[in-house]
């Protein structure tokens, strides 16, 4: 079989154009999936109880916070209307550990700025490109009540509270009744029936559903 | 030349049809209207959230699901639940549009998508977790699709259209993906019980799935046996175009001691033969109780699995063997009933059978957050006997040795490359493990000596982001066989989303296929060098909207302008091409889905438009025909033989509460106009087991005058019902193939590549029940 000189000649055009093509806008791996994702935070906020320093003002908004290459986008802006336990809730956006930490050299105190505010967070999703700063993000927040969630295999292995599973098509969780203890945080149990997989001592005593 | 006339009643169901499909998404669309915006899943409940399907992907680079740049349906395991299919073959044929399943005499039943079928299932790849498990000697995509062990399955995606690019040689028509169960999909031990009445068969299974203590990774385990029984010939007749002689010197029976009789003597055309000993629809071969085993661990990033599937079918006899017609007979030597013991075969049916064993591990080595290599390396091991006309026919084993090494790497946002090479190496010939005591043989080339062939091959795919509407895919596969030249398989898609809910695909590809090894190594032996791929140039343009939360649409509207079928010609030993098919179709799907209701439709339509003999490929009568594709080079019609022009497909659900379900799903084959102009034109039967040239000679039709019940439509109906009286029980009843309780013409199963025998054997109306427990 002869291969046809015109799809080389296709294949070569559109390789080039491609690459020297202007840069555009970051594209998440699945946007659908992480509409999902997103409607499942918000749930999240119904059903787990901070302690009272962290809710002392009534107007404070809640605060989400998403951590390192944010797969969302503009996905939560529906909820801007919607508050949640009567108080509006509020996202906002960090860079990863990994650049918090080289910004050290240039500013610290905007550093410090940085993790003061993503400890004020009462849930903090740390990406996937976190991975390799899951257990010491989690360390920066461990003593400020904050509601930890991924979606990484291995995440509460690494002290994380609540982490995304995929069973087949559809979004499930799991959770670590150990780390939420830890931190302080009450999880409901309308929640914790629906969680697929629940650890309830530090992965020595798993319950399975 | 024959006028090809469609019924008036049947273009009015088929019009009906899509105003009733046009109509219900109207007012769908005006009912939705108010639950469209883009905030819907906010107001949900994590019970509803835990409900809604994420779409999955079919590409080398990872991508939104949206973007896929293929037509894909997805079956999950709670629509295999749902459906009751006892088999792959039947649960494709409930779910996927456009896609048919027909019988065969002597090879195992085929699946064809899209107009493009065959007398085997090579034009589409079947893969287990990504790794190709087709069979590359004689039939192709083969293993588990008989199987009623379907417990093992998470779900299956199925690429409708072309894949050489990303899949390589033989994804044509489609590339069927089975994706198993794995400890993070899977938790806990269930036990699966099936039992099916009429059409006869008992299934358990059991899975086992649990996570390591660390958390990070875990271990599922399958096991599943069967005993298929079957459907006997009363409740799946089978019908012949011709009447049977009432005279002999034979018994068909030795042990029968009363008058000279024969198979069928005397049963007049069209009638369900019962006269004659017409094996089970459905059994299992050599009574081999049917078995999957799978076993998979996963942790870090490792993937290892081992899978082994044993099957295998009875054939139900074609008119070339079981009668000759009403002026004689076949040779009488050469008739399966006719057991012969000095051929030490002790069963009296032609069957096929296999086993198959798999072994693969993978691994994803992460070089830096955007790039890493995935690696695999795998062990197949495929044992493949047949037995037809008191002969057997093939007995042999193939191996297969195979590596992949994928580099995945995302320089910046727009832009995502994969490039690899895979290496496949089969050893062919090999001593058949379940039946040893037969040497090797297969149909083309008889005895078989030991050969071994290999496969270079290098895949690459570039996906670009433009901006947020627009979005391209490239890629190119390359495939160096020893038997063929380089074959190239190019592929390119344009991806537009003008909103949320509109997209647009426009895609072009080129897919190959290599022939079977037997006729690749037949050929190489006859002197005719290196074997030429079947080629398909198609293009596609798809329209898909989520117009609501619970309500997606789909169009595509598809072409395969040059599709280069190859045949083998018996009397130079070698396949070459017999000439260049061209057809067109359009696929129509709408899905409904609310938290209680459940409604999928599809239509599809394919026609073929033109269809070039090559000149030194056509032959008169009585001789047979070089290709069974169309009779359209002979002037008798312009439809595809084995193919129905028009197909619908719906499935619905509907929870009653909390414990009842309702299921029910119905296909409509709306006739075979092509098989008819083919029959008209060729109604003889094959030559196959004839002891007088004149049985088929041009003035002795076998097809009786007026026969037109073969080429009439399809409709399989099937009901089920499930009851869940707690989470760890489910208890379903199915009932199949409902309309066949009064007429059973209704469920009738067409053969492919009849050679003009114009029969047919309809499926039972049958009922099974199933019991799930988990523990």
């Amino acid at each position: 079989m002869r291969i046809r000189a015109y799809s080389l000649i296709v294949l070569a055009l559109v390789l080039f154009t491609a690459m020297i093509a202007p840069e555009a806008r970051a594209d998440s791996a699945t946007s659908s999936e992480y509409q999902v994702k997103a409607a499942f935070l918000y749930n999240f906020i119904k059903f787990v109880d901070w302690p009272k320093e962290k809710t002392t003002d009534g107007n404070e908004p809640i605060i989400v916070g998403i951590i390192g290459k944010d797969p969302f986008g503009e996905l939560f802006e529906p909820i801007e209307d919607k508050p949640v336990k009567g108080r509006k809730v509020v996202v906002k956006r960090f860079k990863g550990l990994k650049e918090l930490e080289e910004s050290r050299e240039k500013n610290e105190s905007e550093r410090h700025k940085q993790i003061d505010i993503i400890r004020k967070c009462h849930l903090l999703f740390i990406c996937r490109s976190e991975k390799t700063k899951f257990k010491e993000t989690i360390n920066l927040v461990k003593d400020h009540s904050v509601l930890t969630v991924a979606d990484t295999r291995g995440f509460l292995k690494s002290g994380g509270i609540i982490n995304f599973i995929m069973e087949g098509k559809k979004v499930r969780f799991e959770i670590s009744v150990a780390a939420a203890k830890q931190a302080k945080l009450g999880v409901r149990s309308q929640l914790l029936r629906l969680a697929r997989r629940i650890v309830e001592e530090e992965q020595s005593n798993e319950v399975e559903k | 030349m024959v006028t090809q006339k469609k019924s008036l009643t049947q273009k009015s169901i088929v019009v009906l049809m899509i105003l009733l499909v046009f109509v219900l998404n109207v007012q769908l669309l005006a009912k939705e209207q108010d639950s469209n915006k883009p905030d819907d899943l906010f107001e949900m409940t994590i019970e509803q959230l835990m409900e809604i399907e994420v779409a999955s992907t079919a590409t080398l680079t990872k991508t939104k699901p949206r973007l896929v740049p293929s037509a894909m349906t997805t079956i999950t395991q709670e629509d295999i639940w749902a459906s009751g299919a006892r088999s792959l073959y039947e649960l494709l044929d409930i779910y996927v549009p456009n896609l048919q399943w027909l019988r065969h005499h002597w090879e195992a039943d085929v699946m064809g998508l899209r107009g493009i079928i065959g007398d085997r299932n090579d034009k589409y790849l079947l893969l287990v977790n990504g790794r190709v498990m087709n069979e590359r000697t004689h039939m192709g995509g083969l293993s588990e699709q008989d199987l009623v062990l379907l417990g093992d399955i998470h779900h299956i995606d199925i690429v409708r259209g072309p894949g050489s690019a990303l899949y390589g040689p033989g994804a044509v028509s489609m590339v069927i993906n089975i994706i198993t169960h794995n400890a993070e999909t899977f938790e806990g031990t269930e036990i699966t019980s099936r039992l099916g009445a009429v059409e006869e068969f008992y299934a358990g299974e059991i899975r086992h799935g649990r996570k390591f203590k660390d958390g990070d990774g875990g271990l599922f385990v399958y096991a599943g046996i069967g005993k298929y029984i079957g459907a006997d010939k009363h409740d799946a007749p089978q019908t012949y175009p011709f009447t049977f002689p009432t005279q002999s010197d034979y018994w068909w029976d030795s042990t029968d001691t009363g008058p000279p009789s024969l198979p069928g003597d005397g049963t007049q055309a069209g009638d369900a033969m019962m006269n004659a000993p017409l094996g089970n629809d459905g059994g299992s071969a050599r009574d081999l109780p049917p078995l999957k085993l799978h076993i998979q661990m996963t942790k870090g990033n490792w993937d290892i699995w081992a899978r082994y599937t044993r099957g295998g079918k009875e054939f139900t006899p074609h008119t070339g063997i079981i009668a000759r017609h009403r002026w004689g007979w076949a040779d009488w030597n050469n008739m399966w009933w006719n057991n012969d013991t000095s051929t030490q075969i002790p069963w009296n049916a032609n069957f096929y059978g296999y086993q198959q064993a798999t072994g693969y591990v993978g691994y994803k080595q992460e070089l830096a957050e955007n790039l890493n290599i995935d690696y695999a390396f795998s062990y197949d091991m495929f044992d493949f006997e047949r037995f037809y006309g008191n002969t057997v026919i093939d007995a042999y084993r193939e191996d297969e040795y195979y590596g992949k090494a994928l580099l995945r790497w995302q320089p910046n946002d727009r832009h995502k490359i994969a490039f690899g090479g895979e290496f496949s190496h089969l050893e062919l010939g090999l001593k058949n493990l379940g039946w040893p005591e037969i040497d090797p043989l297969c149909a083309r080339l008889g005895a078989m000596p030991r050969w071994s062939t290999n496969l270079y091959s290098l895949l690459g795919e570039h996906q670009w982001t433009i901006n947020d509407k627009w979005t391209t895919f490239l890629g190119a596969r390359l495939d160096d066989h020893t038997y063929t030249d380089l074959m190239f398989s190019p592929h390119a898609a344009v991806v537009y989303t003008p909103t949320d809910k509109d997209t647009l695909k426009l895609m072009w590809s080129r897919s190959v296929r290599a022939n079977f090894e037997e006729e690749m190594r037949a050929q190489a032996k006859a002197g005719g060098g290196v074997s030429d791929p079947e080629v398909l140039d198609s293009a596609e343009i798809r329209y898909e909207r989520r117009h609501s939360k619970n309500l997606d649409l789909a169009a595509s509207l598809f072409i395969h302008y040059n599709l280069q079928a190859i045949a083998w010609d018996e009397s130079t030993n070698t396949s070459s091409l017999a000439g260049t098919q061209r057809e067109y179709g359009l696929e129509l799907e709408a899905s409904y889905h609310t938290e209680k209701t459940r409604l999928i439709i599809s239509h599809g339509y394919t026609k073929l438009y033109d269809f070039d003999m090559e000149p030194d490929r056509m032959t008169s009568l009585p001789t047979e025909p070089a290709t069974y594709i169309t009779a359209k080079p002979y002037g008798y019609g312009d439809d595809l033989t084995n193919w129905a022009n028009h197909i619908t497909k719906l499935t619905a659900q509907h929870k009653l509460n909390d414990e009842w379900t309702l299921d029910a799903s119905l296909r409509i084959y709306w006739g075979f106009p092509g098989m008819k102009d083919f029959d008209e034109y060729y109604p003889y039967t094959t030559s196959e087991g004839a002891d007088d040239s004149s049985d088929y000679s041009i003035t002795h039709p076998v097809i009786e005058d007026g026969w037109e019940r073969a080429y009439r439509g399809n409709y399989y109906l099937n009901l089920g019902l499930q009851y869940k009286p707690s989470n760890d029980l489910t208890i379903g009843v199915t009932g199949y193939n409902l309309l066949g309780i009064f007429n059973k013409d209704l469920n009738k199963r067409n053969y492919v590549e009849t050679k003009g025998a114009g029969d047919f054997r309809s499926h039972a109306p049958a009922v099974a029940v199933s019991l799930t427990y988990k523990f």
